[in-house]
Order: structure tokens, then C-alpha cells, then sequence
């Protein structure tokens, strides 16, 4: 019993001495405040570029990315982003003339990442913002491509990759995400619009990201 | 108002800015930006540790619209091994503005409207520069690198990894 007395006290005497250890910087934000990722946290940052593929209006469709995050503790990501897609262009009968969609989203990123420091690992990047999409019609004698309809819509895209660590500051990803879209109708009244459902689909992604990891 | 709007930026960036930092700031600088997106620039640092913090706030004329860009650019100073005269810097930030035409640019095709219309955007940078201190005369040169992905209504995305340029900037 006295044993134990005696090396609580001493632990509780210990506990004052080892936060005096602590440096500089980590003593001027201990507030009281105690926090899930702690005080001695490392931080980084990367930009990343994302080329992919997805079915949109059931068309083969290829997507484009970019964005810039901040990591905390290696193992959680925010930022800013955005992707950009364009169907394969089609014939429709209705207009005797070639369509096809095109637009994009960005928005806040955040992206959890589990086992950082492994080789391969995987990260959850979400992204939640708002976007657009527009109907195109390529003229049939000066082939360029004309905006007939707009429309916003918001976005969460959530997503997993398997990540590796290629070298201290490159990491490759292979993922694939899905669309929540809010609806809309776009296209032209001589035709059927074209609704929502056409964005609510999976997408295949290569993404090159160079930073402080 | 849309005439009068870059004279008014200019203003504010030039005189405003300065004046509420003057105690923070130990360098200063002005210039131009001569590269895919051109522009006149302020940039205000201090120092951070073994590092330089700087502030650029760029305005840029692009399609007869205007882009702010507000950029957070590090100093490595542990570069200056290479030459006491050479700095290289990282740094991100993102921008917004309009831009009123009759064609947006997107996934490298151009798009048209039926005339011309305005364009709200908006967008985030990265930064990696090499420059050159002069330290017998006020001026400092640069080759920078501004990779931007920026989002124009209505829902274009435009990604750029090109946007290198050539910086020339007065310290004061």
C-alpha cells in the first residue's frame, strides 16, 4: 500500500515536470484545451492532380482534377478542389446535329487517412461543394461547340483510394467515388431533357499528389 | 461601376494594404507578373523562424474581367546555400473574379455563348518560384510557377499546370 502511495506521488510530481519539457511552441497553445490529434502535431501539405473515368447520360466520359490540402497528423486532409468532365459526343436525331455534356464541381475536401506511414495504405477523401453542367451542340458547319443550356447543382462525392508512398514526397492513388447530385433538367425543349440521374455515377480515378506528406 | 472597379483595387492595394501592415511587415515589394496569367502584384513578408513568410495579392485582367489572387508564399532560407542571391519559395492560395466573354475555355476546348456574358470564378493556386535578390539596386526577378484549378459559372473547370511566368518587382 505505501508502495503504491509512493509512486503516485511521485507520478503526480513526475506529470508537472514532463509537461515543462515540452517545447516552446507547444507551451505557448496548451490552453487547457485537450485535443484528439494533439499539440506536437506534424503538418503538411500537397496538390494533386486527378485524371479519370466515369459514365455520364450513359456515355463513356472522361474527368479531370486538381486540389490543394492541408494534413494534419499525416493521417487527415482538408482543401479545396474541383473536377471537370465532358461526355463523348453523340448524334442526336432530334437536333440532326452532335451533343454532348460538359461542366464541373469543386468544393471542401476533407479526407481521412488511415495507416499514412505504410507503404500502401487507403485514404476516404469527400469532397462537398456545387457545380454545373451544360448542354453543348456542335455546329454543323463551324464545329464549335455551343452552350444551349445551363444548370447548378450541389455535390458530395465520397471516395476511397488505395494510396502508395512512392517517394517521401510523391504518392500515387488509384480510387473510385460516387456522385450525390441534387436535380436538375438541362438540355433543349425539342428534345427530353436530360435530368440528374444522368451525374448520379461512379468514376474511376488516377490521382497524382507531390507535397509534405 | 465595372470601369471604375480595377482603378479602385488598385487603390486600395497600394495604399490601403501597406499603411494597416506597416508594423508587421519587414519587406515589401511591387511588380508585374508577365506569364500566362499576367498581372500587377504587392507583396508584403516578414520573417518566420529560419523561414520568410510573404503575402502576394495580385490583380490580373483576363478576358475583359479582373482576378484577385491572394497567395501565402514560404521562404525557405536553407536554400540560400545554393547562392546568398537566390531564394526559392512554395506556397498555395486561391483567387475569385469575373471575366466577361463570349467563349469560356474548359477540358481544352472553348465554348460559346450566344454573346458575350459574365462569368463569376473561382479558383486555388499553388506556388514554387526561383528568384533573384539584387542587392546593389531595389529589384527582385523571378521565375515562377502557378499551377491553378479554377471553376467558372456556369460549371466550367479549368485546369492549368502551365502558368509559369516571369516576376520583375521593386522593394521598398
Amino acid at each position: 500500500m505505501k508502495r503504491i502511495i509512493i509512486l503516485s506521488a511521485f507520478f503526480i510530481t513526475l506529470l508537472p515536470v514532463s509537461y515543462s519539457q515540452r517545447s516552446d511552441s507547444s507551451r505557448v497553445y496548451d490552453d487547457g484545451f485537450r485535443t484528439l490529434l494533439g499539440y506536437n502535431r506534424s503538418r503538411g501539405a500537397y496538390g494533386a492532380f486527378t485524371i479519370g473515368y466515369s459514365t455520364i447520360d450513359l456515355h463513356d466520359a472522361v474527368q479531370m482534377g486538381g486540389k490543394i490540402e492541408w494534413l494534419v497528423a499525416h493521417s487527415f486532409g482538408f482543401g479545396f478542389g474541383g473536377t471537370g468532365f465532358i461526355n463523348e459526343y453523340h448524334y442526336d436525331a432530334g437536333l440532326a446535329r452532335n451533343v454532348f455534356l460538359t461542366g464541373g464541381y469543386g468544393g471542401l475536401f476533407l479526407e481521412p487517412v488511415l495507416f499514412p506511414k505504410f507503404p500502401v495504405h487507403l485514404s476516404f477523401p469527400a469532397l462537398f461543394g456545387a457545380g454545373g453542367i451544360s448542354y453543348i451542340t456542335k455546329g454543323n458547319d463551324t464545329y464549335h461547340n455551343m452552350i444551349q443550356d445551363s444548370q447548378a447543382f450541389l455535390v458530395a462525392e465520397p471516395s476511397v483510394e488505395l494510396e502508395m508512398n512512392v517517394t517521401r514526397h510523391f504518392r500515387l492513388a488509384f480510387g473510385t467515388s460516387y456522385r450525390f447530385i441534387t436535380p436538375f433538367n438541362v438540355g433543349v425543349s425539342e428534345v427530353p431533357k436530360i435530368d440528374s440521374d444522368a451525374l448520379r455515377s461512379w468514376s474511376y480515378q488516377v490521382t497524382f499528389k507531390f507535397g509534405r506528406f | 461601376m465595372k470601369k471604375y472597379l480595377p482603378s479602385l483595387l488598385l487603390i486600395v492595394i497600394t495604399f490601403f494594404l501597406p499603411e494597416k501592415a506597416n508594423g508587421q511587415f519587414t519587406s515589401r515589394q511591387a511588380g508585374l507578373r508577365l506569364g500566362y496569367r499576367s498581372g500587377i502584384f504587392y507583396q508584403a513578408g516578414t520573417g518566420a523562424g529560419n523561414a520568410e513568410v510573404a503575402y502576394n495579392a495580385m490583380i490580373s485582367f483576363q478576358k475583359n474581367g479582373i482576378q484577385l489572387t491572394g497567395m501565402k508564399i514560404i521562404y525557405e532560407s536553407s536554400f540560400t546555400r545554393f547562392s546568398p542571391e537566390v531564394y526559392f519559395s512554395w506556397g498555395y492560395g486561391g483567387h475569385l473574379g469575373y471575366l466577361y466573354s463570349d467563349h469560356v475555355k474548359a477540358m481544352g476546348e472553348d465554348y460559346y455563348f450566344n454573346g458575350p456574358r459574365f462569368c463569376p470564378l473561382i479558383g486555388v493556386d499553388g506556388w514554387l518560384s526561383a528568384e533573384y535578390r539584387l542587392h546593389q539596386i531595389p529589384l527582385v526577378m523571378s521565375l515562377n510557377y502557378k499551377p491553378f484549378i479554377e471553376l467558372t459559372v456556369p460549371g466550367f473547370i479549368k485546369l492549368t499546370p502551365w502558368d509559369f511566368a516571369l516576376s520583375v518587382s521593386y522593394v521598398f
